[in-house]
């Protein structure tokens, strides 16, 4: 299997991720809360994609995640490839086979998501306390879910491609 | 040229940065009509999942509603021939109401009120975040939703109807931060404005209403009802928005202002009427 079908896969992967996210998103809507797991949709191209093919799943999976919100469309190109930079920085300095460093890119770079958006949501004014404890909230739970599944959502993924023939942990970790 | 090319190869680390922006340039150089059609693109691509999810959880709905037993069908049936009939008397009341309001609209030379049609719609998805809250619906601009156009359910106003697809449309609720419309105090007739936003984990939600007058007292007891006025045309007067029990001053100490408390049945709407207005020269 060539790259580009390595990039088709990781699409599909982060559009059915998308679609499960947006269900446990309407049923968490009756408790007033709401889930924020963007970095999913970078860490596996973050960790184990050079760099062209893992601007391609950034920039469509931004768009993807755009076209159905409330922002201007494309402010999430510039927010996920902030976050891609940062995940991209901090991988040099890390294992992708280990499980915390995985976690601890996964939460910075959603974490960089987070807040990116907030601010951009805040439109005219500053808000009050209401929305800054909502978000808190959110942002907080997502956090925690980032930690607890980051790792294991990668281990899946990765065992995922190498069923299909890819082995991507025998490559280089390269740009 | 050159030496800058011979520099960014000789340059490794920078080749990802420079990938990154020229993409980001040419995304802020594209014209307006290309990620518009890109964005109802990508839209229109994903819109069949959440339909079919959807008529997914309808057929699941048919289902376990076929494991009732006879004697429990046999009771709903009653149940619902007991409001039917409760419902066709009202009715006839609302027919004789309106019949009054024309011939009094004529006597008086009055204009008379905009009509509605309802459109009724699924809901297939929920987005209630802190920044925004808003539906997905079954309905778009085959069924000829159009933009703009009010949004209400059982408990009063849902939303607002912001972008309209061939099948799908977008609600914004009127829990939104974004969501603001004119409204008044039942049984008082000077307009305020209300604004969603108020929105803490594990409550209902909520919003404010501004501008109001300093002469405005709250009962001691319950709350005054917030309801719709039809100064922008979107919605009839009456409808529900919501409850507010405290008014506190505002900062500039002239007028008042209060929070509103929302249904709670707002965080799970399951389906929606969309308020078609009936003369073409009154559509939004």
């Amino acid at each position: 299997m060539n790259r580009d079908h390595r990039v088709l896969f990781a699409l599909a992967l982060n559009a059915t991720l998308c679609f499960l996210l947006s269900e446990v998103n309407s049923a968490l809507s009756r408790t007033s809360l709401h889930l924020t797991l963007d970095a999913l949709y970078l860490l596996f191209a973050v960790l184990y994609f050079r760099v062209h093919h893992g601007l391609i799943v950034v920039i469509i999976s931004a768009l993807a995640v755009d076209s159905l919100i409330q922002i201007p469309f494309g402010q999430s190109i510039f927010v996920y490839s902030f976050a891609y930079l940062i995940a991209l920085r901090m991988r040099f300095g890390m294992r992708r086979e280990n499980y915390y460093h995985v976690m601890i890119i996964a939460l910075t770079a959603n974490a960089a998501i987070y807040v990116a958006n907030t601010l951009a949501a805040m439109g005219e004014g500053f808000p009050g306390s209401p929305y800054w404890i909502r978000c808190t909230s959110d942002f907080l739970l997502s956090e925690l879910l980032i930690a607890l599944i980051a790792g294991l959502y990668v281990r899946f993924q990765k065992n995922l491609f190498s069923h299909v023939g890819i082995d991507l942990a025998s490559e280089l970790q390269l740009l | 040229m050159r030496a800058i090319l011979i520099f960014l190869r000789s340059w490794k680390p920078a080749k990802p940065l420079v990938l990154l922006f020229g993409i980001l340039i040419i995304w802020g150089f594209m014209p307006i009509a290309a990620k518009s059609f890109l964005r109802i693109s990508f839209f229109e691509f994903q819109a069949p999942v959440w339909t079919g999810i959807s008529f997914l959880e309808g057929l699941q709905g048919f289902w376990s509603k076929r494991n009732h037993t006879k004697l429990e069908l046999y009771e709903a049936g009653k149940n619902l021939a007991r409001l039917n009939a409760s419902y066709e008397l009202r009715l006839q009341e609302i027919e004789a109401l309106r019949a009054e309001n024309t011939r009094l609209e004529t006597l008086l030379g009055l204009p008379s009120h905009t009509e509605y049609r309802y459109e009724l719609a699924r809901v297939t998805q929920r987005d209630l975040s802190g920044w925004w809250h808003q539906i997905i619906i079954r309905k778009g601009s085959m069924h000829d939703i159009p933009k703009g156009a009010g949004v209400v359910y059982g408990g009063g106003i849902a939303g607002r109807v912001k972008e309209v697809f061939a099948y799908t449309s977008v609600v914004e609720l009127v829990s939104s931060r974004s969501f603001r419309i004119a409204a008044y105090f039942e049984g008082d007739n000077r307009p305020v404005t209300y604004q969603g936003g108020i929105n803490l984990p594990f409550l209902p939600p909520g919003g404010e209403i501004l501008n109001i007058q300093p002469d405005v007292l709250m009962p001691s007891s319950g709350g005054k009802r917030l309801v719709s006025t039809n100064l922008g045309g979107v919605f009839p007067e009456g409808l529900t928005i919501g409850w507010s029990d405290k008014l506190t001053p505002n900062t500039d100490g002239l007028l008042l202002r209060g929070k509103v408390s929302l249904d709670k049945r707002l965080l799970n709407l399951q389906e929606v009427a969309v308020l078609i207005p009936l003369e073409p020269a009154l559509q939004l």
